[in-house]
Parts: structure tokens; C-alpha cells; sequence
């Protein structure tokens, strides 16, 4: 496992997809600002030189399903930053962003290359990390979600070499029970810090929004909620947001 | 499906008082509802009509459909499938150009779209070479394990 570090880059996530076939698994890219850093469905995360973490964090895996490798990204956030004084409230938002209170701290978006001779070419599965650290009010300015940094939320600016190694600390911490126990033995503790159950929220997909109240979060990690109407809905890929906090 | 095996199914139904049994295979799609004391049969390919409106009175009205000319065209074809459950998209991006059109000559390295779960972008390659002759998924469905995206010529 290496540590790659880049002065600045387009995107982790896309230098790690363009060098997938030569990165090893555990390999860390990592990088102080990014020109061109990726969300969802073409979003942008805004990635300027204010002391932040963007890192993408390398999978090799031969398993058929990767979809639940996502959670280790989203786990080993939470307890990264868990380990900050002062920082509270914190929670992760289906399926993968980290949330303090109602507002955004981090962003994660997993990319993979999927092999199909498994047997003797692994996928490459990319988790991409942006947690804002030190960002001031006037990054996020322009920006319409609600957005906060540690350094908002505790005064305080942060290392953030000493974070980027306790990150990586814990994405291999996460990666290696998941391994050794199978990712299922991850889903107690990522569906617990999932604050949705009980709460209401809209889904918005590429054809639709609507709202459901959250039942549950299965083992593959579907929400499952109900609609106004009372039909049971499933939800695998869009946008959720929660609409009126019961955390 | 033989139809010995299919009154096995009827009579659990009934046992158990269930209302609807349906499974999927490679080849075929089985449906048996049941209300008020009715069984309705129906048996055909996959990948056919819905089986809504075709009823039938008895376990015993069992149909096995002769594939058609045009199912067996379905078979025989090449076609690149979806790996994963999830959510085709034909772009990186809603403004971005779609990785590949009809026409198009593929590679096996050849990107030809991405399917989402969970927040996951997983990059859907050719995996086969040849021309895009058809694009069965319109951008932002969902995409079941083994959906046939594209048709190659």
C-alpha cells in the first residue's frame, strides 16, 4: 500500500480511475487542492487550497457485489473526525455523506471499474473522500446546499496531515474487518449511524421526487419507506434528504 | 416447466392459502395468482407482455408458449448486459455527451455507460467488439442484474 501525493489534481477519484490497472489495493491518493473534484451525477465539490482532505482510497476486490463497500468510506469518516474535540452532533446521511447536525462535512463518492474475469482480474472499487477541514464562510459562499468545516464548527483550525493519517488509519481498520469478517459485519454499525429510520425524507431520482417515511435500511443497504398513499417504496439510488430532523 | 411440478405449486398455494406465486428463470416466467377459489395459470418466455388480463379457469389450462421467430432473434443476439442493480445512465453527467451512440464501433475497454447504486458509479465496459445497432435502456431507468443494455451487430 502506497501514498500517493499530488500538490494539486483534476480530481482523486479520476487520477485513480485513469491509473486503475497500475494502483494497489490500499493504495491512498491524496492531494491539497483539486481543479476539477467530483459529486454525484456531475456535481461539483468545491476543493480549494484551505487545508481540506480530497483523498481517493484504492479497492482491489474480487467480490461480484461491491455496492456495500461504500460503507467503509462513510465509517471511517465518522470516526476520523469523531476524534476531534469539540465536533459534535455528527451522523452519516444515506448512504455515505457525513452530516454535523443539518449541515454537509463530507462528501464521498465511490467509482468503480468493474472486472469480468474476477477469477483473475480483480474491480477496482475508488472510495473519494472531500471533508471540509478548515474551510471558511467564504468557500461555501454560492453554494445552495448548507455546508459546514471543522474549523465552523469548533473555531479551531485543524492538521490536516495528522486527520489525512488517521483517516487512512481507519479506512484500512474498516477494510480489513470487512475482509476478514465479511462486509456484512459492518452494517450493524453503518445502519445505526444512519439517522434516517423514523424520519421523513424527500427522494429525489433523475424521473421523480417524492417523500417517504423511513421503515428501514436493509442488509444491502436499501432504504425501505412508505409513501403518503401507503405503498411500500425502495429506494437503491437518488438523492435523500431529510426533511424534518428527529436525530 | 413440467406441469406435474406446477400442481405441486398449485396445492402449496392452496395449502397456504397464497394468492400469487411468481418465479423467473432464464428461459421462461411463471405466474399463478388465485382469488376466490380460482387458479390462474400463465406461462411464457420472458421478457414478453406484462400478465396483466390473461386469465384462465384451472391448473389444468396450462400454455407452453412456442418461442416466437422474433424471441428467438432475442436469444441469439449480442448484446451488452448490466453487471449490477442499479441505475443506467448513458452520460458521466446530465450535461455531459452520452459515452457511446448507435452506430458506434465498440472495444472490449470501450466505456458504453454507468450504472448507480448506493451512490456507487460503476463504469459499464463493451467487454465484446462490435457496432451499437440498438439501445434497449433509455438514461436514469432502473437496470436489473443481467438487463441487456445495448444490442451489438
Amino acid at each position: 500500500m502506497t501514498t500517493l501525493y499530488f500538490k494539486k489534481l483534476n480530481s482523486t477519484n479520476q487520477y485513480a480511475l485513469e491509473n486503475a490497472s497500475v494502483l494497489q489495493n490500499k493504495d491512498l491518493i491524496i492531494t491539497d487542492e483539486q481543479t476539477s473534484g467530483k459529486g454525484r451525477n456531475g456535481k461539483r465539490w468545491v476543493s480549494p487550497q484551505s487545508g481540506n482532505i480530497y483523498v481517493s482510497y484504492i479497492i482491489k476486490t474480487k467480490e461480484k457485489n461491491i455496492i456495500q463497500t461504500s460503507w467503509i468510506g462513510g465509517l471511517a469518516t465518522l470516526k476520523t473526525l469523531r476524534t476531534l474535540p469539540g465536533l459534535n452532533g455528527l451522523w452519516i446521511k444515506w448512504p455515505n455523506d457525513v452530516f454535523c447536525k443539518k449541515s454537509k462535512i463530507s462528501g464521498i463518492l465511490c467509482e468503480s471499474v468493474l472486472s469480468s474475469s474476477l477469477n483473475t482480474i480483480p474491480s477496482t472499487v475508488v472510495i473519494g473522500i472531500g471533508i471540509n477541514v478548515n474551510s471558511t464562510a467564504e468557500d461555501f459562499k454560492g453554494i445552495p446546499q448548507s455546508c459546514t468545516s471543522v474549523l465552523l464548527e469548533t473555531g479551531k483550525k485543524s492538521n490536516i496531515v495528522t486527520l489525512r493519517t488517521c483517516l487512512k488509519k481507519n479506512l484500512d481498520f474498516y477494510y480489513d474487518k470487512a475482509v476478514s469478517k465479511g462486509i456484512q459485519s459492518l452494517y450493524v454499525e453503518w445502519k445505526n449511524e444512519n439517522k434516517l429510520i423514523g424520519n421523513t425524507v424527500t427522494v429525489t431520482d433523475s424521473q421523480k421526487t417524492y417523500e417517504v417515511k423511513v421503515l428501514d435500511i436493509d442488509r444491502k443497504g436499501t432504504v425501505i419507506g412508505v409513501d403518503k398513499n401507503g405503498e411500500i417504496r425502495k429506494v437503491l439510488s437518488g438523492d435523500v434528504s431529510v426533511k424534518k430532523f428527529r436525530l | 416447466m413440467e406441469i406435474d411440478k406446477i400442481r405441486v405449486i398449485v396445492e402449496l398455494m392452496d395449502k397456504h392459502n397464497l394468492s400469487e406465486f411468481k418465479v423467473e428463470a432464464d428461459d421462461m416466467r411463471l405466474c399463478l395468482k388465485r382469488e376466490l377459489n380460482v387458479n390462474t395459470v400463465v406461462q411464457q418466455p420472458a421478457q414478453t407482455a406484462p400478465l396483466a388480463g390473461i386469465q384462465a379457469s384451472a391448473a389444468a389450462d396450462i400454455t407452453d408458449t412456442v418461442p416466437s421467430k422474433k424471441e428467438e432473434e432475442k436469444k441469439s443476439r449480442t448484446t451488452i448486459d448490466s453487471p449490477i442493480v442499479g441505475t443506467f445512465y448513458t452520460a458521466s453527467s446530465p450535461d455531459a455527451e452520452a459515452f457511446v451512440k448507435t452506430g458506434d464501433r465498440v472495444e472490449p475497454d470501450t466505456v458504453v455507460g454507468i450504472v448507480e447504486a448506493m451512490k456507487v458509479m460503476n463504469e459499464i465496459k463493451a467487454e465484446k467488439s462490435g457496432i451499437i445497432k440498438e439501445i434497449l435502456i433509455e438514461n436514469a431507468q432502473s437496470v436489473e442484474y443481467g438487463t441487456p443494455i445495448f444490442v451489438l451487430e
